[in-house]
Parts: C-alpha cells; structure tokens; sequence
C-alpha cells in the first residue's frame, strides 16, 4: 500500500450532514456536551456555598467564635467559590491558539496552576469548616474518633483529586513530549 | 458576523468531521468532540485575521481542540473485521472509509495530527507551522508513520 493512495479516501471522507441551523446551536453553551453540565453542578455547589455563606453565623453558632474564625471560614468559602470560576473559565477557553505544540505546553502548564489553586482551596475550605465546627467543643474519645475519620476523608479526597490532576498534567507532557 | 462564520463552517465541516471521526472511538463521542469544535471556533472567530487559509485555521483549532479536550481512554479500537482490498476500486466506499479511520485511530494522537494534514496536502513547511515542530522532523515521522500504516494494511487484524 502507498499512503498517497489514502489522500482520495481521506478527501472523500465525511459529509455536510449538519445545517446551518444545528450548527448554530453548537455555539451556545446551553447545548455544549459537557459545559452545560459542569455550569449546572457549578451553580448548585455556588447556592449551597451562598447559603452556607449566610446561614453559618446563626445556624452554626458564628457569634459565639472569635471574629478570626468566622473571617478564615468567610475567606476559605469565597477562595473554593473562585477557584470553580476560574476552573470553568478554563474549560470554557482551553489553550487552542497557536501551533499544536504551544498549545500542548501551555494547557500543562494552566493545569499544573489549576492543579494547585484547587487543592490549595479544598484543603483551605475543609480545614476552616473542620476549625469553625470543633472550636469551643469538649472533646471526648467519641468526638475524636469522628474529627479522625473526617480528618482521613479529607485526605483521601485531596490524595485521588490530586492523582486526577497529576494524570490530566502527564497526559499532555506526554503528548508534548511526542511531537 | 454569526451568518458568515456559520457559512464558513457549513462549507468546511468535513474537516471537523475527519478530525472527531480521528480522535474518538464512539458516534457519541465523535458527534461530542465535533460540537466542541464548532464552539471552540465560534468562539476563536473574531480574532481570525485572514493571514492563513480559513482550512488551515479550522484545522489547527479543530485539532488543538481535539488533544486539549482530555478524557479517559475508553475501550480502544476494535480490532476485529478483515481490511478491504486497498488495491480495489471505490465499490464499497464506506468500507474503506471505516478502514482508514480505524488504522488512523491505532496511532498516537501526535501522529494522528501530522498524518491527517499530511493527507489533507498540506507541505512540511505547513505542517511544521502548524504543529510547531522542524519541517525535517516532520518527514522522519511522517516516513515511521508511513511504515505503521503500511504494517497495518497488510496485517489481518484490523
């Protein structure tokens, strides 16, 4: 086989299936494969974080801790809410100008920024909230038990979210690495 | 400027077409990578100044889309029906097709980038242009491509 006989297959290849019209609708996000479902999750965990925002100071006590606490749990909240934006932000404008290989480096390199932002956020978040929800609290060798399994939750989450992101990063060195 | 981009891109979808049909295993998958394409140029359009052909422009998206885009591998490319005779003429189009987009899918997704400009008749000036890498390291990976493909061809298992 010569691959110049592929060219006539690879130019007959494919059809002006779509209309104008279903192209159109392939521009908004509200019909995008993936954006529309990580806007949605994004929006739910942004009220649920909103709410937490306002309803922690009565519901969970906040007048009763020092206003240290309070302001590190407010920081930490607002920092897990920016770091969703900035992560959707990207996924919304991944690294596609110019050649395939500045590309491939610098969608690395985005990742490796993100990377950090997110664990450094989820580790600032789940730290504050396990600091504003113990603080003043008796401890006995029930609460202990539980603040240790929390506390091994925790870590396991940042441990697998931190090999996800290790994984994405490798996988574009490695493409970089093959051009 | 959302009627000429849509003109534009109903004129030249079968570049998108060959390149989803290239990165993904599934329909699914392919019609999911086709749609992020046309919104990763939608949204790339206002900052397209002419200095390249509009092919060259929807390529060079298109496949920075396709290797950005990260998923998991799913299941790899099935591997199970017989080749057509490359040899014969048109009769089964589609078979042939299938085949080149299969023996396409085994090479890695660097590969896949250079061998589909190369297909497209783009020169080693062009292609290196557009991948960022020397136009003679291009001709010693397009040669070890060519050597791939012409494996396959003559293997039975693809």
């Amino acid at each position: 086989m010569n691959i110049d006989d592929l060219k006539s297959d690879w130019h007959r290849a494919g059809k002006e299936s779509h209309s104008e019209q279903e192209l159109a609708m392939m521009t908004r996000v509200r019909n995008h494969p993936s954006l529309r479902r990580l806007r949605i999750k994004f929006m739910i965990e942004i009220a649920a974080l909103t709410a937490l925002l306002f309803l922690f100071y009565d519901g969970l006590d906040g007048a009763e801790k020092p206003l240290i606490v309070n302001m590190m749990l407010i920081s930490s909240i607002i920092l897990y809410i920016l770091n969703n934006a900035v992560g959707y932000y990207h996924l919304q404008n991944p690294s596609v100008s110019g050649n395939i290989r500045e590309a491939l480096v610098k969608e690395a390199q985005t990742l490796k920024k993100l990377a950090v932002l997110s664990l450094l956020s989820s580790i600032a978040y789940s730290a504050t909230l396990l600091l504003f929800l113990t603080y003043q609290i008796v401890f006995n060798q029930r609460k202990y038990i539980i603040l240790s399994a929390l506390i091994i939750a925790f870590l396991l989450l940042f441990y697998y979210s931190w090999i996800s992101w290790k994984r994405k990063i490798a996988h574009f060195r490695r493409l970089e690495a093959d051009f | 400027m959302e009627k000429i981009f849509l003109e534009t891109i109903g004129e030249h979808q079968r570049i998108i077409y060959k390149v989803s049909r290239m990165y993904r295993n599934t329909p699914e998958d392919q019609q999911d990578l086709f749609q992020e394409i046309v919104y990763q140029l939608w949204r790339a359009f206002p900052g397209f100044r002419h200095e390249s052909k509009i092919t060259t422009w929807i390529y060079r998206i298109a496949l920075n889309t396709a290797m950005a885009s990260y998923r998991k591998q799913k299941s790899p490319v099935s591997i199970t029906e017989h080749p057509p005779d490359l040899a014969e003429p048109i009769q089964a189009v589609s078979e042939r097709e299938e085949w080149l987009f299969r023996a396409l899918r085994t090479l890695s997704e660097s590969e896949r980038a250079l061998i589909s400009l190369y297909l497209e008749d783009y020169s080693y000036t062009e292609i290196a242009s557009l991948t960022g890498i020397s136009e003679n390291y291009v001709g010693v990976k397009l040669n070890r491509i060519r050597e791939k493909l012409k494996t396959l061809s003559t293997s039975s298992n693809l």
